[in-house]
């Protein structure tokens, strides 16, 4: 199917690259199909694109990139929402948050977007007893990195 | 609103399958137990309410611009 994108113009999705949300997204119950683009131009992000109204699409990382040690454990809720029996099987993203300064852009680390590949469903997951925030910086390191440097 | 008082240990129970009991009664707060399906989704309304809010706010992100690519293969 063809699709209107928000920033990208419309793009080919094919059928069988449709996930489903079955309760939507937090802030968009209505939205139940979405696809994961990936642009070249856009790597390390994919861009989660959806496909009934309204049309939003989000930019989404691979989290273990930014925090290699993030981790998270799923209920059997979560894991049947996602029809899935092994949690390895499934992939794991994270939404950013980029506003117009790019450097403070941030990742909800507390509400993790899990797909399983394979039956093509979705959810977006709440951690709730997590340490995780739902902005935690994207450059973190490089923000603390600087920052030591200027008082240094 | 519906308003019930209950006591500890006392419940509600909401449609055919959902059940809500008072497990304890501090001192400025109270411990609840719920017993729902597990297609029924509950959250604390804060914790709902921070990720609704981020959802929404990512939805007006600006494409990243060069320089934050340059700054996450760096690190």
């Amino acid at each position: 199917m063809l699709v209107q994108t928000v920033n990208f113009g419309s793009l080919e999705i094919p059928e069988n690259r449709v996930v489903t949300f079955k309760e939507g997204l937090p802030g968009f119950p209505q939205i139940h199909r979405f696809a994961v683009i990936e642009l070249e131009e856009l790597r390390p992000f994919q861009y989660l694109q959806s496909l009934d109204e309204p049309p939003i699409s989000l930019f989404i990382i691979n989290p273990f990139l930014i925090d290699p040690s993030y981790e998270f454990r799923l209920t059997d809720s979560d894991m049947e929402d996602v029809h899935s029996t092994n949690s390895a099987e499934l992939a794991v993203y994270a939404v950013a948050t980029i506003p117009e300064d790019s450097g403070s852009a941030t990742l909800n680390l507390m509400a993790p977007i899990v797909i399983n590949d394979k039956d093509r469903c979705g959810k977006q997951v709440i951690l709730h007893e997590s340490k995780y925030s739902v902005k935690h910086p994207l450059l973190h390191d490089a923000h603390q990195d600087e920052a030591k440097a200027q008082n240094a | 609103m519906l308003v019930f008082t209950r006591k500890k240990d006392e419940s509600l129970v909401i449609g055919n399958d959902i059940e809500v009991t008072i497990l304890n009664i501090g001192a400025g707060n109270v411990k609840i137990g719920i017993q729902a399906p597990r297609y029924i989704s509950v959250h604390r309304h804060e914790v709902y309410e921070a990720i609704r809010r981020e959802n929404l706010a990512a939805a007006q992100s600006q494409i990243p611009k060069a320089e934050i690519f340059q700054k996450l293969l760096r690190s």
